[in-house]
């Protein structure tokens, strides 16, 4: 609690890096490509819902309705409650709003909305570029739009991946001065500690 | 706080939810209104409390909301009409917003000191 009382600086470079990869520098590009990506799913999800008639598909052309109309899709529809592009779309929304959420330093303040950001943006991004991928092969049409979304997704991950390795050194770092689950827990969901200041700013 | 607001207009819709889907059994309005009058209820409390945590109270009544909505499009046979997938997207969304601390972008250590500080 060494900066207890008095003002913080939260613009702070975080070990390893030289930069600070919560800086809204590089967290509104995030926000925005999410918001493009939820703004394309959202108006495929609309299709599947059948409030506008068709899909603007520029390079495959009707192919983007087979494969939201495909059996695959109605599968999914039936498994989930939604259409699949409605969860897509939430997905994306997630990633803009925990992208937003937390201040320039919430690498060390907030670990837990930096994973849980980290969480959103790569394992389901990944998931999700991969199945879009596949549709060639399943369903045996394309869809330019979500392979755009599938694009987007990638390079979010290529965007977040920073943030992401960045809170969990600091965590290992606390861990290794600490060798304490309950402090690491403690720092994880935010609370001050001595040792979470005494680490951040250490490279090892 | 930001947060607080969309559980507000969420709950809001929830409780809208009767009209613009216009349910077709009294069980079903209760349902929507009495889960819309619960978010919206939290969301203004969580406004007036803003260092504690009763949003995270909106995350039970998400899961319900998934849940009973997942329930009813298996007991309709995998069609899901409007009303129950209406439950399920308002549900994830409140999940979503719901976790947002209240003062997300304040650093825990400025938030004790700021809060002592109005300390009589």
């Amino acid at each position: 609690m060494a900066e207890l009382g008095r003002a913080v600086d939260v613009d702070v470079t975080a070990p390893p890096w030289s930069w600070n990869p919560s800086a809204w520098r590089h967290r509104i590009p995030i926000c925005l490509l999410a918001g493009v990506a939820f703004g394309i799913a959202g108006y495929l999800a609309l299709y599947q819902w059948r409030i506008v008639d068709s899909v603007w598909d520029p390079v495959f052309g009707a192919q983007s309705m087979q494969v939201l109309d495909s059996q695959v899709s109605h599968t999914m529809r039936r498994w989930l409650g939604v259409p699949d592009a409605v969860l897509g779309a939430i997905a994306y929304l997630g990633d803009a709003i925990y992208c937003l959420a937390g201040s320039t330093r919430r690498w060390q303040y907030r670990p837990w909305m930096v994973l849980l950001f980290g969480l959103d943006v790569i394992p389901l991004g990944i998931v999700s570029a991969v199945l879009v991928g596949l549709q060639g092969m399943v369903v045996g049409a394309w869809c330019f739009l979500c392979l755009v979304t599938a694009a987007i997704s990638l390079i979010l991950v290529v965007l977040a991946y920073d943030e992401v390795w960045s809170c969990l050194s600091f965590l290992g770092r606390v861990w290794r001065r600490s060798r304490s689950a309950r402090v690491v827990w403690h720092v994880f969901w935010g609370g001050p500690h001595p040792v979470s200041d005494a680490v951040a700013l250490a490279a090892r | 706080m930001w947060a607080r607001h969309v559980e507000l207009a969420l709950g809001l819709w929830l409780l809208a939810g009767p009209l613009v889907f216009e349910h077709a059994t009294i069980g079903l309005w209760i349902h929507d209104v009495a889960a819309g009058a619960l978010v919206a209820a939290i969301a203004l409390a969580s406004q007036r409390r803003p260092r504690g945590m009763l949003h995270l109270l909106a995350l039970p009544i998400a899961a319900w909301l998934v849940a009973a909505g997942w329930w009813s499009t298996w007991q309709a046979g995998g069609s899901s009409p409007p009303i129950f997938q209406n439950r399920i997207v308002v549900g994830l969304l409140l999940a979503m917003f719901a976790i947002v601390p209240n003062h997300a972008s304040r650093p825990p250590e400025a938030l004790d000191s700021r809060e002592r500080g109005r300390t009589p």
